[in-house]
């Protein structure tokens, strides 16, 4: 305890997770401008009248937002999210699934007629880099008890918003277009940033020696 | 702990002191060997202490040091399992080190590339044939660290000399 003591140096406040999760938001909002600035899909009013894009929009971009924010809450002890938040984003996310399932035509809804769609699921990738590592940055300033499940989450939370963010780049409406091209890469995502995760977030504890 | 933030030590002292019976307690609930509930506590004010910097003074500290006072104990837990398998690398070593003995070299060699914590702890268990706790009582850590740290020392010396005695 005597070591602990003299140890003892003055820490610099951090900011909440609340205030993270919008330094976050605001982030992503630059990636969604940008996005739109550069690769708007021509027929994006067209689609924003549709009830079920919107649905399946709202949904992914709610379960990527409260992904974000549990991995932001998760860096905190005493604050890491319930199972049942990560059930619900979980949900959120099946639920954009079944909307965008609803939302396509028959021949839309095939797997043959899928186009290949390796550069959405690039641009999806290099659009959840930034928000992706700035989550990281924030959670690993923490000292988070549950390093996987906060890797994981940040991973997740950054993936899908940039799903998100392609949809409105990206012209093509085929659910199996968008379900691998687009929602595929989170699930990749999501499993680096489990082991980012492990490998960044628990750095705070480490034995010194 | 508002103080504490600040590096007020009279404060942390107090409030290391004040809370330590709370965890001896909670320990104790879930675990009974008495040696272990005290390793464990003393990890728990340690995991505070490094995550000091992660609690935030406008919310309640009950939570905060309790979410880490369970944290460490399930993870004392594992320990203590995965402990069991290393114990029996420990039991295996002396054949390392009595393979050494025709001929010093290679482990004195190998000694000489482990990091420093690493070494003492190896030369404290086996050379001058300390148990773990004196050991760690010498090195300032828990019995546990020591264990992780003679485990790799151990590690790194097999892997170290065991392509000499191929050669040899």
């Amino acid at each position: 305890m005597e070591d602990l003591v003299a140890d003892l140096s003055p820490v610099a406040r951090r900011w909440s997770p609340e205030t993270h999760l919008a330094f976050w938001l605001a982030l992503e909002l630059l990636v969604f401008g940008l996005t739109a600035a550069s690769a708007l899909r021509p027929d994006i009013l067209t689609e924003l009248g549709k009830p079920l894009f919107l649905l399946e929009m709202t949904l992914l971009i709610l379960a990527g937002g409260l992904s974000a924010a549990m991995a932001l809450l998760a860096a905190v002890p005493g604050r890491e999210p319930s199972r049942g938040a990560v059930v619900l984003a979980l949900m959120l996310v099946a639920g954009s699934i079944v909307a965008t399932h609803q939302e396509m035509p028959a021949a839309a809804r095939t797997l043959a007629r899928a186009p290949w769609g390796m550069q959405c699921s690039l641009e999806t990738i290099g659009l959840a880099l930034v928000p992706w590592l700035a989550l990281l940055y924030f959670a690993r300033g923490g000292a988070s008890l549950v390093p996987v499940a906060s890797g994981g989450l940040a991973g997740l939370g950054a993936f899908l918003l940039a799903a998100a963010a392609i949809r409105i780049a990206c012209p093509v409406d085929n659910f199996f277009h968008i379900l691998i091209w687009h929602l595929a890469p989170a699930i990749i995502g999501l499993a680096a940033s489990c082991a980012l995760g492990l490998l960044l977030l628990r750095a705070w504890r480490e034995d010194e020696g | 702990m508002q103080k504490a933030l600040e590096g007020d030590r009279e404060a942390y002292r107090l409030l290391l002191e004040d809370i330590r019976g709370d965890l001896v307690r909670y320990v104790r609930r879930r675990v009974h060997d008495p040696q272990e509930v005290e390793d464990i506590v003393q990890d728990i004010l340690l995991v505070i202490h490094r995550a000091r910097h992660s609690y935030d003074p406008t919310r309640a500290f009950e939570p905060w040091m309790y979410a880490i006072a369970r944290n460490t104990t399930i993870d004392a837990g594992r320990r203590k399992t995965t402990r069991r398998k290393r114990e029996v690398l420990t039991e295996e070593l002396p054949e390392v080190a009595a393979g050494a003995e025709s001929s010093d070299a290679p482990l004195l060699a190998a000694l000489e590339k482990l990091p420093a914590n690493q070494r003492e702890a190896f030369s404290m268990l086996k050379i001058e044939g300390l148990s773990v706790e004196d050991a760690a009582d010498r090195a300032g850590v828990t019995p546990g660290t020591l264990r992780v740290r003679a485990h790799r020392a151990y590690r790194s010396v097999r892997d170290l000399i065991q392509p000499e005695g191929e050669k040899a």
